[in-house]
């Protein structure tokens, strides 16, 4: 216990300095225009950490965090986090309850539909999004009917359009993922004795079988959350909704001829980030409670 | 051998056919992809400006600076498909060869590297990639030293998950008995490593490869999205809107480039990415059927138990016939 709490610092320390070193990469290759090649510039690398490093402790950039602050970030902060949560409860609970209803269904139909998820999600994500644009767009041309708002321009905060699109292939493979596992499940033996004494389908799959994979639900999930961070932030691209995630970017990335900037600012670079990653740690810390709270099948084989 | 399955070969000429094909396009191909500002008639009339749907003439279609899209795919196949392989293996070489040598040699030091590479885990890879990529711009004349860094970059981006794979599998067979008994009996780390731990590292490679193959790609459809082109832009820009043109026409830049006119002029969205859809169903016809031949417990059940079941099957239990047909008692 004591060796833990002594190896914090270390882990603090080294977490750190893969941050700086990462957000500092981009100054390592330099461009040489002249040459027409690429070369490593260590020196500059070298003097932008320690930039980085001495903004870090001076707090640099303070003032312009507390402007930042008072003008829209904080609604477009809460704008996000709101797509985020609500898709990822729309993820969670749709995923368990296709899951459970596909698993009822006969053999021959459910392996037929597994087989479909495989190849649902290999799908990239942005023939969706093309779609669900060309149907919305081409109903309103035709027939005159506003499905949803799409686009977040003029001041619209579309919310409905990019849930469905964040949400719509996690969903797949999550289902894809509680399939696989219900099946393995099935070949333990305690399902094969529930079965040879008569229990019903319903009794062994709904009482039994869902409580003992709950826990790996839980860690699909976990996987789940980075895909929807990646499709979040596209979607914030692709429909102008103004969101954190391009608000942030250009608070502190808006221009490259700015990279000077950057590196000086570099203590509110990593709060900003640090603000991002709030959801995730707390979903994280939610779900690894929850686990040692159920104290079954923490560990398995994935 | 694993590898000797129709549906994998079928899968690997194809795309073995579609890098041939494009690197043989300079020697039969317009090197302008058919360019033509406006659609003359026989008298000399104009009659029609790009982009044109698709038709006998123009297969797929054109786009707005007037290129042949099909052209266009074609010359952009190799860029696709070599960076993304390109890729992947540096991707498998550095970040394989060090999960190996921090698990095996330096196991002491594996969960500080983990909280050193930390930010690649919380942070989703474009959020990263996006930055460090951008942090170049091209032109024609320095098309190779773009490609090179930002394959270089790609592979940054990809190699902390490979190590951490790569360390989970061989702690995960380490616990196995029999290599126990081999450092018991003096055996160094080499030595398990080629002896005992090789085979498993090829198969459980395999499938890293192709998964990491998978995600470059989608990797790189996104950059696409954010108008960061494989390769660079070319001078001239998109005629009639300000969106940057792809130079080596790869297929996620035509992707991205083109990503809004999907309402006005489908067609020029529309090749490309149903082009990049198949590409990823190939290769994902390939993992499956490595994945069933390596026989992982995929859908619960054991393939190789299966095939024995089915050959047991086919050879029924006859009956030895005792009484003829006019009912008198035969020996055997």
């Amino acid at each position: 216990m004591i060796k833990k709490v002594l190896y914090l610092p270390v882990r603090g320390i080294a977490m750190l300095a893969g941050f700086l070193i990462v957000l500092n990469l981009p100054s390592l290759v330099v461009f040489d225009t002249i040459k027409k090649s690429n070369q490593l510039n260590f020196s500059s690398f070298i003097n932008n950490l320690i930039i980085s490093l001495n903004s870090f402790k001076k707090m640099n950039g303070f003032s312009e965090l507390q402007v930042y602050f008072q003008g829209q970030a904080i609604h477009m902060y809460l704008y996000t986090l709101s797509i985020f949560g609500t898709s990822l409860l729309i993820v969670s609970i749709t995923g368990l309850l296709v899951s459970t209803t596909v698993i009822m269904f006969p053999k021959k139909i459910r392996t037929r539909i597994i087989s479909l998820t495989e190849w649902a999600t290999t799908v990239p994500e942005l023939l969706i999004i093309f779609l669900l644009e060309y149907l919305v767009i081409n109903l309103y041309k035709t027939y005159d009917i506003q499905l949803f708002k799409l686009y977040g321009l003029f001041g619209a905060e579309p919310r409905f359009s990019p849930i469905v699109v964040i949400s719509f292939l996690p969903t797949i493979f999550l289902v894809q993922l509680m399939l696989k596992e219900f099946i393995i499940e099935e070949t333990q033996d305690y399902v094969v004795f529930a079965k040879s004494k008569g229990l019903t389908y319903r009794t062994i799959y709904f009482k039994h079988i869902l409580w003992n994979i709950f826990p790996l639900f839980l860690t699909h999930v976990r996987l789940i959350i980075w895909f929807l961070l990646t499709n979040v932030y596209v979607m914030e691209h692709l429909f102008y909704i103004k969101g954190f995630m391009l608000g942030m970017m250009n608070v502190y990335h808006p221009n490259i001829g700015l990279m000077n900037k950057f590196q000086t600012n570099i203590g509110i670079y990593i709060f900003g980030f640090l603000l991002f990653a709030i959801p995730i740690i707390i979903i994280n810390g939610l779900i690894t409670i929850v686990l040692i709270f159920l104290n079954r099948k923490e560990k398995r084989d994935l | 051998m694993k590898i000797f399955n129709i549906k994998i070969i079928m899968g690997l000429l194809f795309i073995t056919g579609l890098l041939i094909i494009s690197f043989l396009y300079p020697l039969y191909g317009p090197g302008d992809f058919n360019k033509f500002y406006f659609l003359y008639d026989g008298k000399g009339n104009i009659i029609a400006n790009p982009p044109l749907p698709p038709s006998s003439k123009h297969l797929l279609g054109t786009d707005r600076n007037g290129e042949d899209i099909l052209l266009m795919l074609i010359y952009g196949a190799k860029y696709t498909i070599l960076v993304a392989f390109g890729v992947t293996i540096l991707r498998l070489m550095f970040g394989g060869v060090l999960g190996i040598v921090f698990s095996l040699w330096f196991n002491r030091f594996l969960p500080i590297l983990e909280d050193f590479l930390l930010v690649f885990k919380v942070v989703p890879p474009i959020i990263i990639t996006l930055p460090l990529i951008r942090g170049i711009f091209g032109t024609e004349k320095t098309i190779y030293t773009v490609l090179l860094y930002q394959m270089i970059v790609l592979a940054i981006v990809g190699i902390p998950s490979v190590l951490n794979v790569t360390a989970d599998i061989i702690n995960k067979l380490k616990e196995e008995s029999y290599i126990h008994t081999s450092y018991l009996m003096g055996g160094s780390h080499f030595h398990v490593l080629k002896t005992h731990l090789q085979p498993h590292l090829k198969s459980y490679g395999l499938l890293i490869a192709i998964q990491q193959l998978i995600n470059t790609l989608g990797l790189i459809m996104f950059l696409g999205v954010f108008n960061v082109y494989i390769g660079g832009f070319s001078i001239e820009e998109v005629r009639g809107l300000e969106i940057p043109d792809s130079y080596t026409k790869e297929w996620a830049g035509l992707i991205g480039q083109n990503f809004g006119e999907f309402f006005r002029t489908p067609w020029i969205v529309l090749a490309p990415l149903f082009s990049y859809f198949f590409l990823l169903i190939i290769i994902n016809i390939i993992k499956k059927e490595i994945e069933t031949r390596m026989d992982i417990h995929l859908l619960g059940f054991n393939l190789k138990k299966r095939r024995k079941k089915e050959k047991e099957k086919e050879k029924p239990y006859q009956i030895e016939k005792f009484i003829s047909s006019d009912f008198t008692l035969q020996g055997k």
